[in-house]
């Protein structure tokens, strides 16, 4: 065809249609560019390929494939048209610099043209098209991969309960065929009670545009106690659908079920419990508590959580209780008990087993203390009674054993020194009586004898006065006051013997029968003078040993045999030493006066050097 | 009344705190009939040990009865038979020795089995009768 021909169709086909948008080119049999537009030659990039001239030679035509993949493209004219086919916008892509793709619409039709047939072919640029398209595709393939991976099943539903589509991972998730529910409503499907709740939520998730939810229990067998949630989500600017996504719950409802059991028998434990319970948070301020806790420590349940737990603690006890939650917080224990004070509301401490416990989060993070306390002092109080009477009946059995012991004593007192004066008498009646010698001589004796008896008795009397007669009358005596007493008493005495008296009172005091107080240093001091061949040299001190009062008198005199005469020493009329005025009373009084009052009295001597009497209050 | 022979000579001693005790004793022994009686009082064990001790190579000044109260000053009767034995005095102990005292306690009844030795054990009171019949009849 010559130059001639070009311009004919040109002017005649394209270059009369004004104002187009189409690249438009007439192409003959071969693939020979004919005829072509200025938009033609944009679209198909010929200025920058002049050597463009056959539509079947010189293009490479693309396409896109399922995977949105770009690869080469059979060229349409060849496939379709030779054989005489038109084609509709069928999109091709063609290849410009740096792996730029053009994509071009591309539709063609036959003509006649001077009894030749063309192809008059349009082209438009569906590059913009085809990158939305791509992009959509891509979405869509992400969702479906979204979709794939979850569990959920979504639905698309129409504002009135119409199933339009769904995407599920796993068809078995469905309770029914997807021709059995798609363009079904909602209330074929599903019993009343809930297709009216999510009818209801549909409608409310699109006016107000929010995100709507309801949860039940699975209506068909297929799918027998299973638990669902509905999530019910309006679809951005549209008014007649939504997007309802169905979560399987049962795992998370039945352990929220076990949650709630488990809270429950916690609460009831907590709270119903005869063990005043408190939870406390870090710091001790109580969180909630039980009954029984404020009915043992008198405070409410507002007053406890404006209280640190040590504001109502008794101060001692606040170490113990910081000692215990430290452990708790070192994860050195699990819990603990301790017995400690609480402070009554009605200001007296009460005794109480508290056994604290610490709660922490998963992260091992302490987030509160569980205390449990019971009140003790009842059994506290009883302990202390019981102690009280062990106490005493200790106290009694010594007291007792003293008894039983002086009892002892007297029973020897009377074999040997009320017997013996008796048995002088009834021989001297008996000579009396059977002899008519001696009778003035044995009248005489009898005297003496019945006098000897007498004597005895008083002394006895005086020691058994002691035993029987109520408590002496308690005083405060100064040691000093009565000592110097004495002494003065003994004044010539000491003179006589160049005797040195020291003293060192680290007790000032006594509350004590001031005459036996008297008695004993009597006693002491006078024998310490007695039983000496040097000058004497008398040391009387006091001091406190384990709380009692201790009196001692520490003399440089003869000293006495303890191996020999300990057992004898404080008894009735024992007499030890020869050449000394002994009547062997001394010891064995004061003895009985220091025991009345429920001390006791003991002595250290070695012969030759001294003797030391420690009197015990 | 004729004087007998020697054995009816018999050495008497006492040791008794008590004074009365010791006159109402020496009295009743002095009313023995046929016999020469000596009789030697002390008024604690004691001066009995040291009486003892002095004589100690001379086995006649040895009592041929030794009567010892219990409960005496310094030194009771028992704590005296002790001495008789830690201090060797074979001799003596072959004589024979009483105790002699008002108590009944059984205390006292129990110490005389440590000194087998002991010829008996008296209680006071006691009568001349009966002080005589021991006498004649040990």
């Amino acid at each position: 065809m010559g130059q001639s021909n070009i311009n004919q169709i040109y002017n005649d086909v394209i270059s009369n249609q004004v104002n187009l948008t189409e690249g438009l080119l007439a192409v003959d049999i071969d693939g020979n560019i004919l005829s072509k537009n200025s938009i033609a030659e944009y679209l198909l990039d010929i200025k920058s390929h002049p050597n463009r001239q056959n539509f079947i030679t010189d293009f490479h035509f693309f396409q896109i494939d399922d995977n949105l993949k770009i690869k080469e493209s059979v060229n349409p004219i060849i496939h379709y048209l030779k054989e005489g086919l038109e084609l509709l916008e069928l999109t091709i892509g063609l290849k410009l610099e740096k792996d730029n793709y053009r994509w071009l619409g591309f539709t063609s039709k036959w003509i006649e043209f001077n009894n030749t047939k063309l192809i008059l072919i349009a082209l438009f640029d569906s590059t913009k098209l085809m990158k939305n398209h791509v992009a959509l595709a891509q979405k869509q393939e992400q969702l479906q991969l979204l979709v794939s991976s979850l569990n959920d099943i979504v639905f698309e539903i129409s504002d009135e309960g119409n199933f339009l589509n769904f995407w599920t991972n796993n068809s078995n998730h469905l309770f029914f065929q997807p021709k059995d529910f798609l363009n079904k409503n909602i209330k074929e499907l599903f019993p009343i009670h809930i297709s009216d709740k999510a009818l209801e939520l549909i409608h409310k998730a699109i006016s107000e545009q929010d995100i709507q939810s309801m949860e039940f229990k699975s209506p068909v067998p297929s799918h027998h106690n299973k638990w669902y949630q509905v999530l019910i989500k309006p679809i951005f600017q549209t008014k007649n659908k939504v997007a309802l996504i169905i979560s399987d719950i049962t795992t998370k409802k039945e352990l929220d079920e076990t949650t709630q059991i488990r809270d429950n028998a916690f609460i009831n434990a907590f709270h119903f419990s005869g063990i005043g319970s408190a939870l406390t948070d870090i710091n001790g301020y109580a969180i909630d508590c039980n009954q029984t806790l404020t009915e043992i420590l008198g405070y409410s349940r507002e007053d406890l959580q404006k209280m640190i737990s040590f504001d109502y603690t008794h101060p001692d006890d606040v170490q113990l209780d910081v000692n215990l939650r430290q452990k708790l917080l070192k994860n050195e224990k699990i819990s603990g008990t301790i017995e400690k004070r609480y402070w009554h509301r009605d200001g007296y401490y009460l005794w109480c087993s508290a056994t604290i416990s610490l709660i922490k989060d998963k992260y091992d993070e302490a987030v509160c203390y569980i205390v449990q306390i019971q009140d003790i002092s009842e059994a506290k109080k009883n302990n202390e009674i019981l102690n009280a009477q062990k106490n005493e009946l200790e106290n009694t059995k010594n007291a007792l054993e003293v008894k039983v012991n002086q009892l002892e004593e007297f029973n020897q007192i009377i074999a040997h020194n009320l017997r013996g004066p008796i048995s002088n008498i009834q021989m001297l009646i008996n000579e009396l009586t059977t002899s008519q010698k001696d009778n003035d001589q044995y009248l005489q004796l009898l005297k003496k004898s019945s006098q000897n008896l007498t004597d005895t008795l008083n002394e006895l009397s005086r020691v058994l006065e002691l035993q029987s007669s109520e408590k002496a009358d308690l005083e405060l005596c100064r040691f000093s006051d009565i000592t110097q007493k004495i002494l003065e008493q003994f004044g010539i005495e000491i003179q006589k013997k160049n005797a040195i008296i020291t003293t060192h009172y680290d007790v000032q005091e006594i509350k004590y029968s001031k005459v036996y107080l008297e008695s004993i240093l009597y006693n002491l001091i006078s024998n310490s003078l007695k039983y000496s061949t040097k000058p004497p040299i008398i040391h009387i001190e006091t001091f406190l040993k384990e709380n009692k009062i201790i009196l001692k008198i520490i003399d440089n005199g003869i000293g006495i045999d303890l191996e020999r005469y300990k057992d004898d020493l404080f008894k009735f009329k024992k007499i030890f030493h020869r050449g000394y005025d002994s009547n062997g009373i001394g010891l064995f009084l004061i003895r009985h006066q220091i025991e009345s009052l429920g001390g006791s009295i003991d002595i250290e001597s070695t012969p030759g050097e001294g003797t030391t009497f420690c009197i015990t209050f | 009344m004729k004087l007998n022979t020697r054995d009816s000579y018999k050495k008497i001693m006492l040791i008794d705190d008590n004074e009365i005790f010791r006159m109402i004793f020496t009295n009743m022994l002095k009313n023995i009939p046929d016999s020469l009686i000596e009789v030697n009082t002390f008024e604690n064990a004691l001066d009995g040990l040291e009486y003892f001790e002095a004589n100690k190579n001379n086995i006649d000044s040895l009592p041929d009865y030794l009567f010892v109260d219990i409960n005496m000053p310094y030194m009771t009767g028992w704590q005296m038979m002790d001495e008789l034995v830690n201090n060797n005095f074979d001799e003596l102990q072959k004589k024979n020795i009483f105790i002699l005292s008002s108590s009944m306690s059984s205390n006292d009844m129990d110490q005389l089995k440590k000194y087998p030795f002991i010829k008996s054990y008296i209680n006071k009171p006691i009568d001349s009768e009966s002080l005589h019949k021991l006498i004649r009849e040990n």
